[in-house]
């Protein structure tokens, strides 16, 4: 699915509603994917603004830019690092060089994709439902003890989470949803 | 896919993932340091605390902090100055690189075809991919069924009339071409690096007017009351229940109007009531450079045998059948040699692979190419 090119040709293009799209669909993970090489939350979220103005400004020559994702994870990278550079003593949360630069980069790539993808997800469940959803797909607990926990009976537990897993289902057979909110790109 | 092995393990959390996958994962979990990324991603504090981390962003705001500077393009000059030196960098890099690269043997590599999805554009900015052989049902905002996807062609309905015109665009890769027919039966073949923005339903009493970018081929529905106008570029089409093909691709010096049937007037918005009439069995090639139109007479079929599948070349230079053999594989080719590339070819191929193309202007023709980088370079 090649779906970035073309959105990147429409911001080639000057569409701004495409980069909207895009910068509503990234702006939070790469924030996230920012801290951690820089402490501050306050830092990353300029940082990242940056970036997005940065892709704007240059968006006439994006052609080669084959997978866009990676690139700009790239540039947020590159721009956490010159930050940290300019601000002289401030400590590095996690020193690539230590640990090699590249595997690093794309074990936190994929993390902050997973729990971007996973927070979308459960931002677009029912209240009871992702209730449900969180304590027993993530926190793993037993249907008896989120009953408990939310007093709710042990039939109510159970189709609130099969209903959790069904609606998620139908979403990823949703391209619109599949790749502007898990951000496919 | 790059990353797929993120939306996996998502599939996996969120327990939609489907015996396949799970196999797919598995493999890839049978490595150590895949197996302890895993289970740091899966952790129910690491994931709690993203989410306060996400749920803290305000993406509004961050927008509003970012758009005032946007607009301003301006750059300061030592950073133009710099930009500059980077060039010519680039360029003393590049030429080393280039004599580096002749010493070496070059090894034909096979090409790689990356297959792009055609893409439709609503006009509240949503982006959808239609999907090969799909069967779908399209549905506007209030979840109006507005048509149905059928393989490769997207079939609109006229079942409600509208007050105003809501507009679609559909854009069509390199490597695809694919077929519509609007809500008032007029059918369009869309040739590869097209796009047709165009109303969802027709209103009365306005005329029914198309925007194309690149080549389709139109079977115009009769509509007396309605007039048909296709903007092509900067040149209006005005039809009167047809057929033609119109070729305006930007990169293309002419549009070219190509009448099989029936009968259009070419005309710009500077001379609209005077516009130039073609007879079947005729093309009309406007000049963007001058405005003027060059009217002669062709074999239709060799301007329209493409929505067969078929690629046709007669009399045409080398440059413009790699331009067209680009578009129709979605490569890329690179000629190096200009003389070739002014002269002309006849050829015709149906059905063959991009390397059978290349093969055959091999042999008859003699030209040398290698394959470097997924490119075809012609020396």
């Amino acid at each position: 699915m090649d779906v970035t090119k073309h959105l990147f040709l429409l911001v080639k293009e000057g569409d701004e509603k495409a980069f909207r799209l895009l910068f509503d669909s990234l702006y939070p993970r790469l924030c996230a994917f920012s801290l951690n090489f820089v402490h501050e939350k306050f830092d990353t979220e300029e940082i990242v603004g940056d970036v997005f103005v940065k892709l704007w400004r240059k968006r006439g020559k994006l052609d080669k830019v084959e997978h866009p994702k990676s690139y700009l994870y790239r540039m947020c990278y590159n721009a956490s690092m010159d930050f940290i550079k300019k601000k002289g003593n401030a400590p590095i949360r996690l020193n690539p060089k230590t640990h090699g630069t590249s595997t690093i980069m794309k074990e936190l790539i994929i993390e902050e994709e997973v729990h971007s993808i996973l927070f979308k997800a459960m931002d677009s469940l029912p209240k009871k439902c992702r209730r449900v959803f969180e304590l027993s797909c993530i926190e793993g607990l037993r249907y008896k003890d989120i009953a408990e926990d939310l007093q709710i009976s042990l039939n109510t537990v159970k189709s609130q989470r099969s209903r959790a897993i069904e609606l998620l289902r139908v979403q990823l057979k949703d391209y619109s949803f599949l790749y502007l909110l898990l951000g496919l790109l | 896919m790059k990353y797929d092995v993120s939306e996996l393990i998502y599939k996996s959390i969120s327990k939609t993932i489907t015996p396949e996958e799970e196999e797919i994962l598995k493999e890839w979990l049978s490595i150590p340091s895949n197996k302890e990324l895993f289970e740091k991603i899966i952790d129910a504090d690491a994931i709690n605390n993203k989410i306060s981390v996400y749920g803290k962003i305000d993406i509004d705001k961050a927008y509003k902090r970012i758009q005032p500077r946007l607009s301003v393009n301006s750059m300061p000059f030592y950073k133009q100055v710099l930009k500059y030196a980077a060039i010519f960098i680039g360029l003393f890099v590049a030429t080393v690189y280039f004599f580096q690269r002749k010493g070496e043997n070059n090894v034909p590599q096979s090409l790689k075809i990356t297959e792009e999805q055609i893409i439709l554009r609503t006009s509240d900015g949503l982006v959808k991919t239609l999907e090969d052989n799909a069967t779908e049902e399209l549905t506007d905002e209030d979840g109006n069924v507005l048509g149905i996807q059928n393989g490769d062609s997207l079939i609109y309905r006229n079942n409600q009339s509208t007050e105003t015109l809501v507009y679609n665009t559909l854009i069509v890769p390199y490597g695809k071409r694919f077929k519509i027919i609007l809500s008032d039966g007029t059918l369009v073949h869309l040739n590869a690096g097209t796009s047709l923005r165009y109303p969802v339903r027709f209103i009365e009493d306005t005329d029914r007017q198309v925007f194309l970018d690149g080549e389709a081929y139109f079977d115009v529905a009769e509509d007396k009351e309605h007039s048909f106008v296709v903007n092509a570029n900067t040149l209006d089409v005005l039809v009167h229940g047809t057929q033609f093909n119109v070729t305006a691709y930007p990169e293309n010096k002419t549009v070219d109007v190509a009448l099989v049937e029936g009968s259009v007037g070419l005309y710009t918005n500077e001379n609209k009531g005077d516009e130039v009439f073609l007879q079947p069995g005729q093309l009309g090639a406007f000049s963007k450079e001058n405005g003027l139109v060059n009217v002669k007479k062709i074999n239709t079929t060799f301007y329209t045998s493409w929505i067969n599948g078929e690629l046709v070349f007669r009399a045409l230079s080398f440059d413009e059948i790699t331009k067209r053999l680009e578009r129709y594989y979605n490569v890329s080719i690179v000629n190096h040699n200009k003389a070739m590339g002014k002269e002309l070819f006849n050829a015709s191929f149906l059905n063959q692979s991009v390397e059978n193309v290349l093969i055959y202007f091999d042999e008859t023709h003699n030209i040398k190419y290698t394959i470097e980088n997924n490119q075809v370079i012609i020396n």
